[in-house]
C-alpha cells in the first residue's frame, strides 16, 4: 500500500487514545470514588484539591454491614466455577456425540438449540422458577448453579460442535481401530485437542455466570447466601448515595472478571467472536 | 455459528451432519452404523434432559401461562393477558405519548431504547474497529473500550448513577462547563432524561461488543482486496464504502440480532439504578415483567410480557434469517 502522511497516522493515534480514556474514564472515577472520603468526591472525583487516599470503604462493604461482600464474593466465586464447568462438560459431551455419532432428528434437534439460544431469559423464569420450588431447590446455590448450566447449554453445544468438526477424524479414526471406547476417544483425543476452545468456553461462561443477577434475585434470599451481584443494589437500598460503599463494592464485583479476562484475554475474544460469528 | 445463517447445520468447517434417514457415504474404514448406541445416549442425555426440561418446557409453559387467568393459573382467558396489558399504564400508556410528556410506558421506552442504543453502539464500535485494525501496535487500547463488556449489569447500574448525579458526576458537570445548565441536574431524578442516562451508560457497556466482532470481520478481508480497490484508484471512502462495508453484512446482521435481545431484556442495570423511576420513566419491559412475575406474583401477566418480549425479539432475527437467505 501507499506510504502514508505522518499527520494522518498520528491524528489516528491521538483519536484512538481519546476513545480509549472516554472508555476509562467512568472506571477511574468508581476507583476514585472507592479510594477517597464522601466529602471529597460529591462534588466531582476529579478535583483534587484534597486527597486522602484509604481502603477504609472496602473493610467496610467486605465485612461492617449486615451483608458482608466477602461472603457473597465466594458464594459467586465457586458458583460459577460450577456454572461454568457443567455446562462445558455437558455440553462438550453432547457436542462430540451430535459431531460424531448417528442421532435420530440430528438436523431438527441442532435447530431447536439454536433457536433457544435466541430465547430471553424472561421467557423461562415463571415455569422454571416453579419448577425449582417443587423440587425444593429454591434458597439453594443448586438453583442458580442448575439455571446457568441450562442457559448455557445451547450455545456451548453449538460452539463446540463447530470445533469437534473442525478437527482431524484421522486421529480418532487410528484410535478407534487400535480398539479404543467412544469414552476413552471423547477424554483423550477429542477434548486435549480442542482445549483452547474449551478454555474459551470456561472463561466466558464463567464472567457469565459471575455476572449474572436475574437467576440469584429470584432464587437465594437467605443473606450467607447472596451472590455478590446482589449485594449490589442493596447497598445502594441501604446507604443510598454512600458513594464509597457502592464504588468499592462495584469495584469488587467487577474485579473478577476483569483480572480474568485480562490473563486469559486471547481466548475470551475467542470466545465471544466465535460464539457468535464464523470465526 | 451465525444466527444470520439460518436454522440449519450448515454453519462451521467439518461436514454438515446429515439429515436423519439417510445414510452417509461410506467412508474407507469407517462405515458409520445407522444406529443409536448406548454410548451416545450417554454422551446427549445429560445436556438433553436438562435442556428439555429446564428450558424447553418452560418456554412453551410460559406460553400457555401468558393465556391464563392471574388467579388460579387454571381458568382460560384467551388473550385477556395480552389485553390488559395494553390498557394499563405500564407497558403503554398512550396519554402520554401523545402529550409527548414521559412516563411513555415499558415498550415504546425499550423501543427508544433500541432506536438510540443499537445505531449509537453499532456505528460507535464501527468506527472503533476501522480506528483500531490501523494501529496494531497499540491493540492493547481496544481493550479500554471492549472492557465494559465484562461489567455485569448491576454495576452498570451504579455508575450510571455516579455519572449521571449533579454533584459527583461528569456529564452533567460536563454540561455545566459548557454553559449547559438545563443538563446541569441529577438526570436519573428527572422523567425527561432518566431513560436517556441509561440508555448511554448502556452504549459505553456495549460497544465493545461490536467493536471486537467488526475487528474479526475486517481482519478477514484478504488484502488483495483492498489493493484491488487502490489500484482501481479508489479513495479511504469509497473503499469503505464498495469494498468493506458489503463484507461487513452478516456481522451487521448478527451485531442487530445481539443488540436487540440485549436492549429489550435489560433489567439488572434498571433495577440497581433507578428501579424503573422517577414514575415508571425508565422501566422497561424485562423490569415490568419482574415486577409482575415475582413482586406481584401475576404468573399470567407476567408471562404475557415474557411473551410479547420474545415475540419482539423474533423480528430482527426472521429478518436477518431471511436476509441472509435471499443472499446465499
Amino acid at each position: 500500500m501507499t506510504r502514508e502522511r505522518p499527520a494522518l497516522a498520528a491524528a489516528r493515534v491521538l483519536a484512538a487514545a481519546a476513545i480509549a480514556l472516554a472508555w476509562i474514564l467512568p472506571f477511574v472515577g468508581i476507583v476514585m470514588g472507592s479510594l477517597r472520603p464522601y466529602g471529597e468526591i460529591v462534588n466531582g472525583w476529579w478535583r483534587t484539591e484534597e486527597l486522602h487516599l484509604s481502603l477504609e470503604n472496602y473493610a467496610f462493604v467486605l465485612g461492617g454491614t449486615s451483608i458482608p461482600m466477602l461472603r457473597a464474593l465466594w458464594n459467586s466465586f465457586f458458583s460459577s466455577i460450577l456454572g461454568a464447568a457443567f455446562p462445558a462438560l455437558f455440553g462438550s459431551m453432547a457436542a462430540y456425540a451430535l459431531a460424531r455419532h448417528w442421532i435420530p432428528l440430528k438436523g431438527p434437534t441442532i435447530a431447536v438449540l439454536l433457536s433457544l439460544m435466541a430465547i430471553p431469559g424472561q421467557m423461562i423464569a415463571i415455569p422454571a422458577f416453579k419448577l425449582l420450588n417443587s423440587l425444593g431447590l429454591l434458597d439453594r446455590f443448586a438453583s442458580v448453579i442448575l439455571m446457568n448450566t441450562v442457559t448455557a447449554l445451547p450455545w456451548i453445544i453449538f460452539f463446540m460442535l463447530n470445533v469437534i468438526k473442525g478437527q482431524d477424524l484421522n486421529i480418532e479414526e487410528a484410535a478407534k481401530i487400535d480398539g479404543a471406547s467412544d469414552y476413552w476417544i471423547y477424554a483423550r483425543v477429542v477434548m486435549p485437542q480442542s482445549y483452547p476452545s474449551l478454555l474459551s468456553v470456561g472463561i466466558l461462561q464463567f464472567v457469565w455466570s459471575w455476572d449474572s443477577f436475574f437467576w440469584p434475585l429470584v432464587c437465594l434470599f437467605d443473606v450467607r447466601k447472596l451472590m455478590a451481584t446482589q449485594v449490589v443494589p442493596m447497598l445502594r437500598g441501604q446507604f443510598i448515595q454512600n458513594w464509597g460503599a457502592l464504588c468499592a463494592a462495584s469495584v469488587l464485583v467487577v474485579s473478577v472478571p476483569v483480572i480474568l479476562f485480562v490473563a486469559f484475554q486471547k481466548y475470551y475474544i475467542a470466545g465471544s467472536v466465535g460464539f457468535i460469528s464464523d470465526k | 455459528m451465525s444466527l444470520g445463517a439460518g436454522p440449519g447445520p450448515s454453519i462451521g468447517p467439518g461436514p454438515a451432519p446429515l439429515p436423519a434417514g439417510r445414510r452417509e457415504p461410506a467412508r474407507a474404514g469407517n462405515p458409520r452404523p445407522r444406529r443409536l448406541k448406548a454410548e451416545t445416549l450417554v454422551f446427549v442425555l445429560p445436556a438433553f434432559l436438562l435442556v428439555s426440561v429446564f428450558l424447553l418446557y418452560p418456554v412453551v409453559k410460559s406460553l400457555l401461562l401468558s393465556l391464563y387467568s392471574n388467579e388460579d393459573g387454571k381458568s382460560f382467558v384467551g388473550l385477556a393477558n395480552f389485553a390488559a396489558l395494553f390498557r394499563g399504564r405500564d407497558i403503554v400508556n398512550l396519554r402520554n405519548i401523545l402529550r409527548l410528556r414521559p412516563p411513555f410506558g415499558a415498550l415504546p421506552n425499550n423501543l427508544i431504547w433500541i432506536a438510540i442504543h443499537l445505531p449509537l453502539s453499532m456505528s460507535l464500535g464501527l468506527a472503533c474497529a476501522l480506528l483500531m485494525i490501523r494501529l496494531p501496535r497499540l491493540a492493547f487500547l481496544r481493550t479500554f473500550v471492549f472492557v465494559g463488556m465484562l461489567v455485569p449489569g448491576v454495576v452498570t447500574g451504579i455508575v450510571t448513577l455516579f455519572l449521571f448525579e449533579k454533584g459527583a458526576g461528569m456529564i452533567p458537570n460536563l454540561f455545566h462547563l459548557i454553559g449547559i445548565e438545563g443538563l446541569y441536574i441529577n438526570w436519573f431524578s428527572h422523567p425527561q432524561t432518566a431513560l436517556l442516562a441509561l440508555i448511554l451508560t448502556s452504549v459505553w457497556t456495549w460497544t465493545g461488543y461490536s467493536m471486537v466482532v467488526f475487528l474479526a470481520a475486517l481482519s478477514g478481508i484478504p488484502q488483495s482486496y483492498l489493493e484491488a480497490g487502490i489500484v482501481d484508484g479508489a479513495n479511504a471512502w469509497q473503499l469503505f464504502r464498495y469494498v468493506k462495508l458489503p463484507l461487513l453484512r452478516s456481522s451487521i446482521g448478527t451485531i442487530v440480532v445481539m443488540s436487540v435481545i440485549q436492549e429489550l431484556t435489560g433489567f439488572d442495570l434498571v433495577y440497581s439504578s433507578t428501579y424503573g423511576g422517577p414514575g415508571g420513566a425508565s422501566n422497561v419491559m424485562g423490569f415490568q415483567m419482574y415486577l409482575e412475575a415475582f413482586k406481584y406474583f401475576k404468573f399470567g401477566t407476567g408471562s404475557a410480557i415474557a411473551t410479547l418480549i420474545t415475540l419482539t425479539a423474533a423480528v430482527p432475527i426472521v429478518l436477518n434469517v431471511r436476509n441472509s437467505a435471499r443472499q446465499a
